[in-house]
């Protein structure tokens, strides 16, 4: 039956799931870019290799954590949701 | 889930202290004795470890000085005590019994705060209040991004730290629960990777920020 409380749940773990899903995406995506360029950087001058690895797990960390923000958002949402509390 | 939240150890006054705190001391107590320990015997023909040390240590200053010049070099300290105390507080995990403190959010935002806070007092020491010029910069219909993006930073930092290191933590938590024994093994090398990742992001930044409030031109 689809009171308020189940609503509220369905809902929010619909969308954790989901807004998740499109995280690592968007965030595979980013990342998949970063390590061809470096690839492609890497195999035209192997001698900057040590700094090219530098830049690239640096950057790697920059676009991970904007994933690590959604799975923060996605935790929220699955253990210490606030509109469940609310709603009766 | 209630084995990697913040259990409250004990209260002094009234106020409750969580595992973090205790932990937090623990790592504190360790890098004391790390650094006596480690700087006993330094002479000027140097051991292994000893050169191991001064070559993490040149490797921060040849980052800072490559930022912001010579200057950068009395900022050094500061970004390597953030990150150490980052890599041994993530490190941690490893010995049984204890969990990382910058798995709550309380410990991360305190370190973001020093970071955040040692720009300000850096800035505001060397250029006075011409450092609050910066937020007209390059022209004043900008103030609204840069205030937006000053206040975005310590977020972004804590956010960073803590979502890594608890991610890790439920994900290891969650295949003990599945096949206790072997299963998390990988998961945890990852995490220890990733602990030390983290920890360079965060000091990195916290030099970038600082060069951000000293330097002079763009």
């Amino acid at each position: 039956m689809l009171t308020g409380k189940v609503l509220v749940i369905i809902a929010s773990v619909i969308s954790a799931g989901f807004g998740m899903g499109m995280a690592v995406l968007g965030g595979a995506l980013g990342e998949g870019n970063a390590v061809s360029k470096a690839m492609e950087s890497l195999g035209r001058q192997p001698e900057a290799q040590s700094s090219i690895m530098t830049v690239l797990l640096l950057g790697l960390a920059f676009i991970e954590s904007l994933v690590i923000f959604m799975l923060v958002v996605a935790l929220v949402l699955i253990f210490v949701n606030p509109f469940v509390g609310m709603v009766q | 889930m209630e084995e990697i939240a913040p259990r409250i150890v004990f209260s002094i006054f009234g106020i409750p202290v969580t595992d973090s705190v205790t932990t937090t001391w623990v790592v504190m107590g360790f890098i004391l004795l790390l650094g006596w320990i480690l700087s006993k015997n330094l002479s000027e023909r140097p051991s292994k470890i000893q050169a191991v040390l001064e070559s993490v240590i040149d490797f921060y200053e040849n980052i800072a000085v490559q930022i912001m010049g010579e200057e950068g070099k009395q900022f050094v300290p500061l970004a390597v005590s953030i990150g150490l105390f980052i890599l041994l507080s993530n490190w941690i995990e490893i010995i049984p019994g204890f969990n990382a403190p910058t798995r709550d959010l309380s410990t991360t935002i305190a370190l973001a705060i020093v970071a955040v806070s040692s720009t300000y007092v850096v800035g505001i020491k060397k250029k006075g209040l011409r450092f609050f010029k910066k937020y007209i910069e390059p022209s004043p219909i900008f103030l609204p991004i840069n205030i937006l993006e000053e206040l975005v930073r310590p977020i972004s930092l804590s956010f960073r730290l803590f979502g890594n290191i608890l991610g890790e933590e439920i994900v290891i938590a969650i295949l003990v629960m599945i096949v206790p024994l072997i299963l998390p093994i990988p998961m945890i090398l990852l995490g220890l990777f990733t602990g030390l990742i983290q920890a360079f992001i965060f000091s990195l930044l916290t030099l970038l920020y600082v060069a951000g409030a000293v330097g002079e031109e763009v």
